[in-house]
């Protein structure tokens, strides 16, 4: 016999599970302070690489005037603007990594606790169903 | 307007029962438009401009998540401006792994925002973007719309260079460089639709979200004003008015698909149904679990019942009724 509102549950744990599930389930094995630190490692990481690529990009578009700026550069004022706004640009991730890795934590939070509430009645109604078996 | 609701309920129904064939045809349809778009417009290398290639690359994308479309009409756009030019090539290139590291990497779910924001700009009706992100998506997938508008108009230089780029003197090589990131720097044009698209994105997020009467109605229609505002103010401004009728049947085009995601979305998520599948001890099961339709006073007076009830009820009728087998009702 199927019983329905088991399988109604069911299936929503297993929509989560293969759903959105699969962002939100390895984010509750961290402590909300890791998850966050995690992911702004992370975000340093691809916003340096932004930032070279972006550096890459500056030089190919000056390209054509760039021996006359390399005889006429100082290059100390350039080094310092640079490293400027690569602390500009990463800080700038920094804080949107921050925040948006704090939101998503909260929102996880929220949907692995309905996520084990639901697995909880599930379990009670296995328990309801084994007591209510004939004994053989 | 009972008529129209029918309609709605019936393609409700349509998309529950084929969903498992209507979203790959969707992705099907997206990617086989990319790709010939690409082809038609910087197909410069021959071998790949067959319509065999993009049939087969877009047959692959059915079968995989619409990132997919999107790397690989990145490849396409790649090998294309390297038959045309290595300079062209490398810029492309640095520019894919800019948007790859400032954004996917960050937020990879809104592969198909990039692929559709340039096939609109193609079809003249890029403003539909904007309001179909503000009704549909979270403010932030703006960013991904931006990503397809840079480079449609990174494209849209590589075209109007396109002699410069193919020349092999030693000299320009440099210069070429300067002329691609040009069509980006110096582009006006590109700086007031992007300013004017995600406003109008955010506009349109906030408005919707509003608990007031009719908010899906009232960010549809001011964002649209706005965008259009801000469009046509850009354009004269900067001394640019050549798109200006583009731009309001544009801005037509989205008012119409607003509408109509206002008609689908609004309470009810069509495209919500899950397909899952699990075990217990007993059974294994698969379900596919469509989400209920809120349906108020006025909309339950689709006459459906009625029919039936004069034809009689048969098992056919009652297992499309209960979306179940004709097989389950044999005992």
């Amino acid at each position: 016999m199927l019983n329905t509102e088991r399988i109604r549950l069911m299936t929503r744990l297993a929509a989560y599970e293969q759903g959105e599930g699969k962002e939100y389930m390895p984010m509750s094995q961290y402590y909300r302070g890791d998850y966050v630190g995690i992911q702004m490692i992370k975000t340093f990481l691809y916003s340096t690489i932004a930032f070279c690529i972006i550096t890459a990009l500056s030089i190919l578009y000056r390209l054509d005037d760039l021996e006359k700026m390399l005889y006429q550069m100082d290059y100390y004022e350039y080094a310092k603007g640079f490293v400027v706004k690569y602390i500009l640009f990463v800080v700038f991730y920094q804080v949107i990594a921050w925040i948006v890795a704090n939101l998503r934590y909260r929102k996880g939070q929220k949907k692995q606790k309905l996520y084990y509430s639901r697995l909880k009645k599930v379990e009670k109604l296995y328990e309801r169903e084994e007591k209510m078996l004939p004994v053989d | 307007m009972t008529k129209i609701l029918e309609w709605r309920e019936m393609l409700r129904g349509f998309y529950g029962k084929f969903d498992i064939y209507i979203k790959p045809a969707i992705r099907f349809a997206v990617a086989i438009t990319a790709f010939l778009l690409i082809n038609s417009e910087i197909g410069y290398m021959d071998r790949l401009k067959s319509p065999a290639i993009s049939i087969l690359l877009a047959l692959v994308c059915t079968f995989l998540p619409v990132n997919v479309t999107a790397v690989l009409g990145a490849v396409l756009i790649l090998l294309h401006l390297y038959a045309l030019s290595l300079e062209a090539c490398v810029v492309a290139l640095l520019l894919l792994l800019l948007m790859f590291f400032m954004y996917y990497k960050l937020a990879p779910k809104n592969g198909l925002s990039t692929v559709l924001t340039p096939v609109l700009c193609h079809f003249q009706i890029p403003e539909v973007m904007p309001t179909a992100l503000g009704l549909g998506k979270e403010p932030y997938s703006a960013l991904s719309m931006v990503c397809g508008l840079i480079f449609y108009y990174f494209l849209k230089g590589v075209q109007a260079n396109e002699q410069m780029l193919v020349t092999v003197e030693e000299e320009n090589v440099l210069g070429k460089f300067t002329l691609l990131l040009q069509s980006l720097v110096r582009n006006q044009e590109l700086y007031v639709t992007v300013l004017a698209f995600v406003l109008t994105v955010l506009l349109i997020y906030g408005i919707r979200r509003q608990s007031i009467s009719h908010a899906w109605t009232i960010a549809i229609c001011l964002g649209n004003v706005f965008n259009l505002t801000v469009l046509l103010a850009g354009s004269f401004l900067i001394g640019n008015t050549d798109h200006i009728l583009q731009r309001v049947l544009g801005t037509a085009a989205a008012f119409a698909i607003g509408f109509l995601m206002e008609f689908f979305l609004f309470h009810l998520d069509y495209s919500r149904t899950e397909r899952v599948q699990f075990e217990d001890d007993e059974y294994y099961y698969y379900v596919k679990a469509v989400p209920k339709v809120y349906v108020s006073t006025t909309e339950k007076q689709v006459k459906q019942i009625n029919k039936r009830k004069n034809t009689g009820i048969n098992k056919k009728d009652l297992a499309d009724e209960f979306d179940i087998d004709q097989d389950l009702l044999d005992d």
